[in-house]
């Protein structure tokens, strides 16, 4: 809707360059004013209608991101059941055991932390980075209800390292004494496979915890050979649709588009059924006698891999599709008539043209490919998972939602710089992807 | 859309490369085409051939009470969702392709953007969020999460039917007196509807196989369709379990089908 209102400013800039300085009169700066909240009242007027949505991806989409960061950072069980002890233990150098008054001051804030209920969680975060650690706070804890002489501050310290021994060494010290604050990058370093866990003396548990960083490399390896192996099969697939028209054209997209339209539990299912041991694909290899026994062909990296390229094939083929509709046709035959062969032609001039296409294709599913949760998880071994399945498992399973939240936070981090040209791309062609 | 050739590959390039195409596309529809014609085996086996032709998994599918439920909490579900994220997403476009909208092309990057971020993640984000709000394990939860999903759907598609329609009605409408919302129902509405369906029916079909926010946030009172599918895949594999991926795919593809040809027709 274009109103004069437009011109009216136009008008008005035109006045202003002949008369020179009409602008610093009343008139002109009311004029000038009020077409200029008349801009900011279109402007509220055109967004209007997207307020509901956006209200709703504010509330649901952005705050919940918000706080799988908050949460990623926020470390504050050890700060909130325990802050005169970790205020204490700042003064302590950490070379000999604490004061015996710092070993009371623990002493009473258990206690309390017993009437409000945070025990568990204090347990449970000490579990994470010491060796014995949930259990040297449960020990304590118990061992505080028994009968001790609760006026000497010796008699506390005897009691709880008689508790656990863990209080009479200097790791659980050190710990507590770091958590002066909130927040902090433990659940990150966590989950940046750094080591994290200390035995009781201090130093680094022997403990074998999850290898992040290879669960990162087999994340991107995995959806780099996707990405590869759906664009070297999508390209020509693309290429033929694009090449086609009419009933053909339609036909052949159609077997593109039934796998997209089809469920992903049920496409992913129908994978299972056809390479499980007793499966489709067994049976026929057996009929025809080329194997004699059944070949585990489910549960590998393999299923994984072929299930996720049928999965992703039409979202790297039909963005390459739509491109390669519009590259002009005189182009290769011009080629062709100054004598390239037809793949010469089709590599300098076709394909060169292709790219934005493919890249987009490509990206797109390789950014997809990198949160991909359920196919995995139903058709892969447990060498084949990727971030998202241990994401499900520590916020599900484990309880874990701070090392849930940081091992997000990097896969998001992760993908978002992937997906920084996509949304440019996609921001510009939004309107024919469907 | 005309017909366009732009090179003629000769015999021997064009056939290999017919024959990759016709395999790859093969290929992609063969799991399904094998997996789903079992669920009429008689006997639970996965294989062929079948000694009878049965329709006793459907039977059983439609006689027990956890599949009911589980398709029923999957209809209210999904139904809710489509009403939600069409009205919201049909708004929203009518808004996005207004050339004054401020910041429209960060907005609809912030609006398509479900589709590309994680979906654990968001799990885990509304899990998170919705904890302190009691909305973890009710249906207004999951509604909201699939909502989350679904609504990128609409957008783009009432978006595509929106470049299509000619504005200047709108101003003839108003100019013949009808105010903003009169001009709405009785000259847009009508215009873009099959955009507006084919974006519901996506919302539909997306909500109605959704796996992942329902794991995440849904509790047993919530347990619907896919997660039933799920837990039987994880555990035991039942042709009941393929009788039900049939019924998905039937009631999806037709719903598919019509919105694909009322936009066609255009």
């Amino acid at each position: 809707m274009t109103l004069p209102y437009g011109d009216v400013g136009l008008a008005m800039t035109q006045q202003d360059a002949l008369t020179g300085n009409i602008a610093s009169s009343t008139a002109g700066v009311v004029v000038r004013s009020s077409i200029r909240s008349d801009n900011n009242r279109r402007a509220t007027r055109a967004a209007l209608p997207a307020a509901p949505l956006l209200i709703f991806l504010l509330l649901f989409l952005v705050i919940p991101i918000g706080s799988v960061v908050h949460t990623a950072i926020s470390d504050g069980e050890i700060a909130k059941a325990l802050p005169l002890t970790t205020q204490a233990l700042q003064a302590w150098d950490g070379d000999e055991l604490p004061a015996t008054a710092i070993f009371m001051k623990l002493g009473q804030e258990l206690e309390a932390a017993g009437h409000v209920g945070s025990v568990r969680p204090l347990a449970r975060r000490l579990g994470y980075e010491l060796t014995g650690g949930a259990s040297a706070i449960l020990n304590a804890q118990r061992a505080l209800s028994e009968d001790f002489d609760r006026a000497d501050p010796k008699a506390w310290k005897a009691h709880l390292i008689k508790a656990d021994g863990a209080w009479g060494q200097g790791g659980v010290w050190s710990i507590i004494k770091q958590h002066d604050s909130r927040y902090s990058a433990f659940y990150l370093r966590w989950a940046t496979g750094f080591p994290v866990k200390i035995e009781a003396d201090g130093s680094l548990s022997r403990e074998s915890s999850y290898d992040f960083r290879s669960i990162y490399l087999r994340t991107i390896l995995i959806s780099l050979v996707v990405t590869g192996l759906t664009i070297v099969i999508g390209y020509p697939v693309a290429y033929v649709i694009a090449n086609s028209s009419g009933r053909t054209a339609a036909v052949l997209l159609f077997f593109i588009l039934l796998p997209f339209w089809t469920s992903l539990l049920v496409r992913t299912m129908s994978w299972i059924v056809f390479l499980q041991t007793n499966g489709v694909l067994n049976n026929a290899l057996a009929g025809t006698g080329l194997t004699s026994e059944p070949l585990p062909l489910l549960y590998t990296r393999m299923a994984t891999i072929i299930a996720m390229i049928q999965i992703q094939l039409p979202f790297t083929v039909l963005p390459m599709i739509s491109v390669m509709r519009a590259i002009p046709a005189n182009h290769v035959k011009a080629a062709r008539s100054l004598g390239a062969g037809p793949l010469l032609a089709h590599a300098t001039i076709f394909l060169p043209q292709a790219v934005p296409g493919i890249a987009a294709g490509g990206l797109l599913t390789f950014v997809l490919c990198l949160g991909f949760y359920l196919t995995p998880a139903l058709v892969g071994g447990p060498s084949d998972q990727m971030v998202s399945f241990f994401i499900a498992r520590f916020t599900n399973e484990d309880l874990n939602w701070g090392l849930a939240s940081a091992l997000s936070v990097i896969l998001i981090f992760g993908a978002g710089i992937v997906a920084l040209p996509l949304a440019r791309h996609v921001a510009r062609h939004s309107s024919d992807r469907i | 859309m005309g017909r366009r050739v732009y090179t003629e590959f000769p015999a021997y390039i064009r056939i290999p490369l017919y024959g990759f195409v016709g395999i790859a596309l093969l290929l992609l529809v063969l799991p399904l085409a094998v997996a789903l014609p079992i669920s009429f085996n008689a006997d639970p086996w996965f294989t062929y051939p079948f000694r009878a032709v049965s329709l006793r998994w459907f039977e059983q599918l439609f006689s027990s009470p956890l599949w009911i439920g589980a398709m029923i909490n999957s209809l209210v579900i999904a139904i809710s969702t489509t009403v939600v994220a069409t009205t919201l997403g049909t708004l929203a476009a009518i808004g996005l392709v207004n050339p004054r909208f401020p910041f429209r092309t960060a907005v609809m990057a912030l609006a398509i953007s479900p589709m590309i971020v994680p979906v654990v993640v968001l799990g885990l984000g509304l899990f998170i969020f919705f904890s302190p709000l009691g909305l973890n394990y009710s249906y207004a939860g999951v509604v909201i999460a699939h909502t989350i999903l679904a609504s990128p759907f609409v957008v783009i598609t009432v978006t595509a039917a929106l470049t299509r329609f000619d504005f200047n009605l709108m101003r003839a409408a108003a100019g013949l007196g009808a105010g903003r919302a009169t001009a709405f129902r009785t000259v847009m509405l009508p215009i873009i509807a099959p955009g507006v369906a084919a974006g519901a029916v996506f919302a539909f079909a997306s909500s109605f196989d959704e796996v992942v926010m329902v794991l995440f946030i849904a509790g047993p009172q919530q347990r619907t369709l896919p997660k039933q599918m799920f837990t039987g895949l994880r555990e035991q594999l039942d042709p009941t379990i393929l009788a039900a991926a049939a019924v998905m795919i039937i009631l999806t593809s037709c719903l598919m089908a019509v919105a694909y040809n009322a936009n066609k027709n255009r």
